[in-house]
C-alpha cells in the first residue's frame, strides 16, 4: 500500500465547520479528507459521482508541535458583511476565522486513478483551491511532490491527526453498511474503507464526526468520520507526532 | 448533572464531570444514558479492578498497577531469558507471548473511549450546533431579531426549549440595551484526574516531612478525601459568586452554573478585581495548591456582548496555565498561582501611559518592547520598572502586554 506524499502550503485557507448560529465561523486545524480529495476531484476528477467518480482518496495535516501556539500565530478572524443587492443593505455580519501561512503534508493513495496527478506533480507545484470564500480570495494552496510512502511499513499506535470517512458511498465494498458501521463503534474493527484505503488496523478509541460526501453536482451527504484524536493502531504518516 | 450527583455512586463531581464507581455487572453505557440520550456524547476513562485497589481516579489506579505487574513480569521475563538455554525455542517463544498476552488483559482493564446515543452512517441535513445529529425542518429555530434560522435536531431543540425563560436574560437585557457594551464569562475548572495526582502527592510530602519517623508504610488516599474536597470546592464557588456579586453588583452579575458565570464589565479593569477575588479565595481554600499546577483552574474570555459564544467556549474549555485571561482578539495571559499574586501587586504606570503601551503593542509586539525598554524616554523607563521587573521574573512580555490592555481604563475606576 504505497501513498504519495506532498508538501502543502497555503497563504489564506478557510477549513472550517459550519456557520454557528449564522454568525462564526470556526476554523479547524487539520486537513480533512472530504477537502482535499474533493479540491482534487475538482482538477483531476471525471465530474462523476458515488461509484462511478475516480478514486482519489487523500487526507493531510498542518505542521504544528503545539496547537495553541498554532492558533495564535496561524489563526486569524474577518468580519465579513454580504451584501444584499436588491436591497442595497448589507446583511447580518459574519465573523470567520481563516488560517494564513500554512504549511502541511498530504497523503494521496497511489492507484491507477492518480496517474494524472502525478504527472502534473512530477513537472512542478500542483495549485488548487480548497475551502470557504474562495470568491473573496481564500484557498489557494499549492501541492509539492515529497516522494512516495510504504504504509505497511511503519505501522504504530497513537493519536490521529487528520479526518477520515469511514465509509464511501455507492462504491462497492466500501459502503461499510449497519454492520460494518456496528463492528467500529462497538468493537474497534476498521471498516473496509479505513483498512483498505489507509491501513488503519484497529480503532481504540473513537471520536467521531461527519464530513460531506457530494453524490451530485448540487447536493450530498454527510458521511460517518474518524475525527483528529481517536486512537488508532495505523501508518505513522496519519498520526499525530510525539509531543505534537 | 445536579440531579446525577444525587447517585449514591457518584463520588465527585463538577458541572462537566464526574467520578463514579459501579459494580462489575453493572454497564457505564446505561449509566450515561441520562446525558447520552439527550444527544451529548460521554468521554470515559475507566478502571476495572477490585475495590482494594479502587484509588480515587482512573488513571492513577492504572500507574499504581502497572507498576506492580511492570515489576512482576519483569521478574518473570529474567527467569524465562536464564532458562533459554536449557528449553526448546517454541517453549520459549510462548512464555513470552504469555508476558504480552498479560500485558494486553491489563490495558483492556483500562479503556478510554466515548460513549454516542445514536450514530446515523449518513445524515442529509446535519444540526448546525451539534453536528451529530439530523436536522429536521419542523426544529428550525429562528431567531426573532436577527431572522437567522438555524438547523436543529430534535436534542438539541429540545434543549433550546427546556427553559421557557432565557437561561441567561441579563446577557439579552445587555445586549439589548447596551449593544456595545463589555462582558467577560468566567469559568472555573476543575480536573479529577490531576486532582487525584495532586493531594497524593501533597499527602506523600506531608508523610516525608512530618511523620516520617512514625510510620514506614506508603499512605493511600481513599475516596472521602475527595468528597470532603468537593465540600470545599462548593463553598469555594459559592464564596467566589457572592463576592463577586458585592464587588460589580448583581445587576452586572449572570450566574449560568456555579462554577460559570457571566458579568458585565465596566470598566474592563474590573478584571483585575476579579482576579484578586480569586487568588484571595483560592488562598484561603487551597492555600497548598498555589505552590504547584493547581488541578482548579480559571478562565475567563472578554469580548464585546454581541460576540460569539461559541469562539468563548473554545478558550474557556481548554485552560492552558492555572489562571488564564483572553481579550478576544487583543491578547491572551497565561500564568500560574505564584505569577497572578505578583501581577495583581505591580506598581502600574499611569493608565495614559498604558493606554499608549496597548495601542503601540496592537500594531507591533516588537515596537511596544521598545517602548517599555528604551532609556531613551526616561520619565517612561523609571514608571514602568516594575512591569520590567516581572518579566525578569518569569512572567513573559505577551503577558505584560495583555496586562496593560486589561488595565488601560483603570482611571476610568477610580
Amino acid at each position: 500500500m504505497r501513498f504519495l506524499k506532498f508538501g502543502f502550503s497555503s497563504d489564506m485557507l478557510i477549513l472550517g465547520e459550519r456557520f454557528k448560529k449564522g454568525q462564526y465561523r470556526p476554523v479547524i486545524t487539520t486537513i480533512p479528507y472530504s477537502q482535499i480529495t474533493g479540491a482534487l476531484q475538482a482538477i483531476y476528477g471525471n465530474g462523476r459521482y458515488n461509484g462511478d467518480a475516480k478514486q482519489i482518496h487523500a487526507c493531510g495535516h498542518f505542521l504544528f508541535t503545539n496547537e495553541t501556539e498554532f492558533r495564535e500565530k496561524h489563526i486569524k478572524a474577518l468580519t465579513y458583511s454580504p451584501r444584499n443587492r436588491h436591497l442595497n443593505s448589507s446583511i447580518l455580519p459574519i465573523y470567520t476565522e481563516f488560517l494564513y501561512n500554512v504549511e502541511g503534508f498530504v497523503y494521496l493513495k497511489e492507484n491507477d486513478d492518480v496517474k494524472e496527478i502525478v504527472q502534473d506533480a512530477s513537472k512542478g507545484d500542483l495549485s488548487l483551491w480548497m475551502g470557504g470564500l474562495k470568491s473573496k480570495g481564500f484557498g489557494k494552496c499549492k501541492l509539492n511532490f515529497k516522494g512516495a510512502i510504504d504504509a505497511n511499513r511503519d505501522i504504530a499506535e497513537g493519536c490521529l491527526n487528520t479526518r477520515l470517512p469511514v465509509l464511501k458511498l455507492g462504491v462497492p465494498g466500501f459502503d461499510a453498511g449497519e454492520e460494518g458501521v456496528k463492528k467500529l463503534i462497538e468493537e474497534g474493527i476498521p471498516t473496509k474503507l479505513l483498512q483498505e484505503v489507509f491501513g488503519i488496523k484497529r480503532v481504540k478509541t473513537a471520536n467521531f464526526g461527519y464530513l460531506f460526501e457530494p453524490t451530485s453536482k448540487t447536493g450530498g451527504k454527510y458521511v460517518l468520520s474518524l475525527f483528529e484524536g481517536s486512537t488508532v493502531e495505523a501508518p505513522k504518516f496519519l498520526l499525530k507526532e510525539e509531543g505534537e | 448533572m445536579r440531579k446525577f450527583s444525587q447517585f449514591d455512586n457518584v463520588i465527585l463531581n463538577t458541572t462537566t464531570q464526574f467520578l463514579a464507581i459501579l459494580t462489575p455487572d453493572a454497564s457505564v453505557t446505561e449509566f450515561v444514558k441520562l446525558f447520552s440520550e439527550k444527544g451529548f456524547f460521554i468521554e470515559v476513562e475507566e478502571a476495572n479492578t477490585v475495590l482494594d485497589n479502587a484509588y480515587l481516579a482512573p488513571q492513577s489506579i492504572k500507574q499504581k498497577e502497572r507498576e506492580k505487574l511492570e515489576e512482576r513480569l519483569e521478574r518473570r521475563r529474567e527467569g524465562i531469558e536464564k532458562q533459554k538455554q536449557k528449553i526448546p525455542e517454541n517453549v520459549y517463544k510462548e512464555r513470552l507471548e504469555q508476558i504480552y498476552a498479560e500485558i494486553d488483559e491489563f490495558e483492556a482493564r483500562f479503556p478510554i473511549h466515548n460513549i454516542y446515543g445514536s450514530l446515523p452512517c449518513t445524515i442529509n441535513d446535519l444540526c448546525e450546533v451539534c453536528q451529530m445529529q439530523s436536522a429536521e425542518s419542523e426544529y428550525d429555530w429562528v431567531d426573532e431579531e436577527s431572522g437567522v434560522t438555524e438547523h436543529l435536531c430534535n436534542n438539541c431543540y429540545q434543549i433550546r426549549k427546556f427553559r421557557e425563560e432565557p437561561p441567561a436574560p441579563k446577557l439579552d437585557l445587555w445586549y439589548k440595551e447596551e449593544p456595545r457594551s463589555r462582558i467577560a464569562w468566567i469559568k472555573v475548572n476543575l480536573d479529577i484526574e490531576s486532582l487525584a495526582e495532586t493531594l497524593q502527592g501533597l499527602l506523600d510530602k506531608y508523610v516525608q516531612d512530618i511523620i516520617k519517623d512514625e510510620i514506614s508504610e506508603k499512605i493511600e488516599l481513599r475516596f472521602s478525601v475527595l468528597a470532603e474536597f468537593q465540600h470545599d470546592y462548593e463553598m469555594f464557588l459559592k464564596d467566589f459568586n457572592e463576592e463577586l456579586e458585592k464587588e460589580l453588583s448583581e445587576e452586572k452579575l449572570q450566574p449560568i452554573l456555579d462554577d460559570f458565570i457571566c458579568v458585565k464589565l465596566d470598566p474592563t479593569s474590573k478584571i483585575k478585581d476579579i482576579l484578586e477575588i480569586y487568588n484571595n479565595l483560592f488562598t484561603e481554600y487551597f492555600p497548598e495548591l498555589k505552590n504547584q499546577k493547581s488541578p482548579v483552574t480559571l478562565s475567563i474570555s472578554v469580548s464585546n456582548v454581541k460576540f460569539a459564544f461559541f469562539r468563548h467556549w473554545k478558550i474557556l474549555e481548554n485552560p492552558v496555565d492555572d489562571v488564564n485571561v483572553a481579550l478576544v482578539g487583543r491578547g491572551e495571559m497565561h500564568l500560574n498561582l505564584k505569577q497572578l499574586e505578583e501581577l495583581i501587586e505591580i506598581r502600574l504606570p499611569s493608565a495614559k501611559q498604558l493606554h499608549k503601551l496597548a495601542k503601540i503593542s496592537e500594531t507591533s509586539d516588537r515596537l511596544a518592547k521598545v517602548l517599555v525598554y528604551d532609556r531613551g524616554d526616561y520619565r517612561l523607563y523609571s514608571s514602568m520598572d516594575e512591569m520590567r521587573g516581572a518579566v525578569k521574573n518569569g512572567i513573559n512580555f505577551k503577558t505584560i502586554l495583555t496586562y496593560a490592555k486589561i488595565m488601560e481604563d483603570v482611571d476610568e475606576v477610580s
